[in-house]
């Protein structure tokens, strides 16, 4: 379809396949669903600068054509300058997207093969994604539910939280949010949280397998698991164990925040889930370690 | 996307994804997740709990096979699903029509992230008191200090709770001490291991 110049609500059904999607806004919110069938474009709101609409070799681009504005000079300003814009996306699952909201929030849901937020200052709230999963903001908000694959989240000012998460690898770090991460199964292979003052709440199932290291300079240390038990060593909150068979490693670390760490109800999946239906990249990851998994107990946070 | 399964019309589609056929957990997870593109992945927690509730009911059975439950619809569960048809039918085209409204569809994304985020943070604070309680002494004792009760512990189970992790608090204050020989130790983790497999007898019920 080449290139649309929008300055009015309008709807696009798009005819061409779309394999990327990339989006570009100075001020607004965008808000991507991954689903089946055509491509679609609901422009909710613009201002009167408008949006730009490109496809191009199955690259679907949504963009304000800020090029050559001085916008530094407030981020508020973007907005009543008309580069100001709602806009939902609907794309296949399997389109990898790239999304960049300078003033703003974003919204992304169903994108199975790999998501990139990029926002300075508004709230970024993702479900259901997979594959490698990275979301920045400066100051806002990270909300993550059934997240699936790599993820990475920061934030400097905003709080992280992480719901019913099934993610083999999760990097979360805040200077001053708060951190809440719930890994409700055992497939988390790898989960590194860390934050200067903010505080950090993780659950893991009482029958993980999990190497743990909790530490917090200044604040404390609590933890359900009496596999690690929390003490104060030289000065600093420590807690120290294995959970199962220890195929998994948890790392969480605070400044001056606290860090706690609770139990939750044992995984109750029957059997782990087959991997051969996920990512290609999950069963090479979690290969290494689960060989040994194997052999280990099979449940209830089993001893070594 | 949860808010098209409010009243407990998650466990009919459970019924109903089973009248397809006999399906271990895992498998009706993912048939929600596809039948939702991904937007809606329910959680073993919320899947199993209500397999269970069908399962005494009668709705539904299972057959245990190479160490997993394989759920199937029993006589009584194809008569339900025949009785509420059109209630099937009706959830069936809300969630056709909520997966191709997009504004609607970008709605129920948007709440469905911040309800779960919510009830998780609600969850995770009281369960971060309840063990802050229950530890508490545990950081005393890191402290110098060694002081136990105190706090009223009319809940059996937080009582239960708080002994286990004065156990292992002071258990890491002997083993500090360095006064034990390593048969000692030994002997000890032996000790704990008995401990440990004899509560989690009682315990699982």
């Amino acid at each position: 379809m080449g290139t649309r110049h929008i300055t009015s609500p309008t709807q696009l059904t798009l005819d061409e396949a779309v394999s990327q999607l990339d989006v570009w806004l100075a001020h607004g919110k965008v808000h991507v669903v991954g689903t089946d069938g055509p491509a679609r474009i609901e422009v909710r709101r613009v201002g009167h600068k408008g949006l730009t609409v490109t496809q191009a070799d199955g690259t679907l681009s949504v963009r304000h054509d800020v090029r050559g504005i001085v916008w530094s000079l407030g981020l508020g300003w973007l907005g009543r300058w008309g580069w100001s814009a709602e806009v939902i996306i609907a794309v296949p699952p399997t389109t990898t997207a790239s999304l960049t909201v300078v003033d703003g929030d974003v919204v992304a849901s169903g994108l199975r093969q790999g998501t990139t937020v990029d926002v300075t200052s508004g709230s970024i709230a993702m479900m259901g994604l997979g594959g490698q999963v990275q979301a920045k903001t400066v100051s806002g908000s990270i909300e993550a539910v059934g997240v699936a694959g790599q993820l990475t989240m920061q934030t400097v000012s905003g709080e992280i939280s992480l719901a019913g998460s099934s993610a083999d690898q999760v990097y979360a770090r805040t200077i001053s949010g708060a951190i809440t991460c719930d890994l409700d199964n055992p497939r988390a292979c790898i989960v590194h949280l860390d934050t200067v003052s903010g505080s950090i709440t993780v659950r893991v199932p009482e029958d993980a397998n999990l190497r743990v290291d909790l530490a917090a300079t200044s604040g404390s240390v609590t933890s359900a698991f009496a596999q690690v038990p929390a003490v104060n060593r030289m000065g600093r909150h420590i807690a120290t164990g294995q959970i199962g068979a220890g195929t998994g490693r948890l790392r969480a670390s605070a400044v001056s925040g606290t860090v706690a760490l609770l139990a939750g109800p044992a995984s109750e999946y029957d059997e782990p889930p087959p991997t051969n239906d996920g990512p290609p990249d999950r069963a090479e990851h979690c290969s290494r370690p689960n060989q040994e998994a194997a052999v280990g107990p099979t449940a209830g946070g089993g001893a070594t | 996307m949860s808010a098209v399964f409010s009243h407990g019309r998650l466990r009919l589609y459970l019924l109903r994804l089973l009248a397809d056929g006999p399906k271990h957990g895992y498998e009706l997870i993912r048939s929600l997740e596809n039948r939702f593109h991904g937007l809606y992945a329910p959680s073993a927690g919320t899947i199993y709990p209500r397999l269970a509730r069908l399962e005494a009911d009668g709705l539904v059975t299972h057959t245990a096979s190479g160490g997993r439950k394989v759920y199937s619809i029993t006589d009584a569960g194809r008569a339900e699903l025949a009785a509420r048809a059109d209630e099937v039918a009706q959830l069936e085209a809300e969630i056709s029509s909520s997966v191709a409204d997009l504004a609607n569809l970008a709605e129920q994304v948007e709440a469905g992230v911040r309800g779960s985020v919510r009830e998780l943070k609600q969850e995770l604070r009281a369960a971060g008191h309840a063990v802050r309680q229950a530890v508490s002494p545990m950081i005393v004792i890191g402290r110098g200090g060694g002081e136990a009760a105190g706090e009223s512990a009319a809940d059996p189970k937080t009582t239960l709770v708080r002994k286990a992790a004065e156990l292992a608090a002071e258990v890491a204050r002997l083993v500090s001490l360095g006064r034990a020989s390593t048969e000692d130790i030994r002997v000890a983790t032996t000790v704990i291991d008995s401990v440990r497999a004899q509560l989690q007898h009682i315990l699982r019920g």
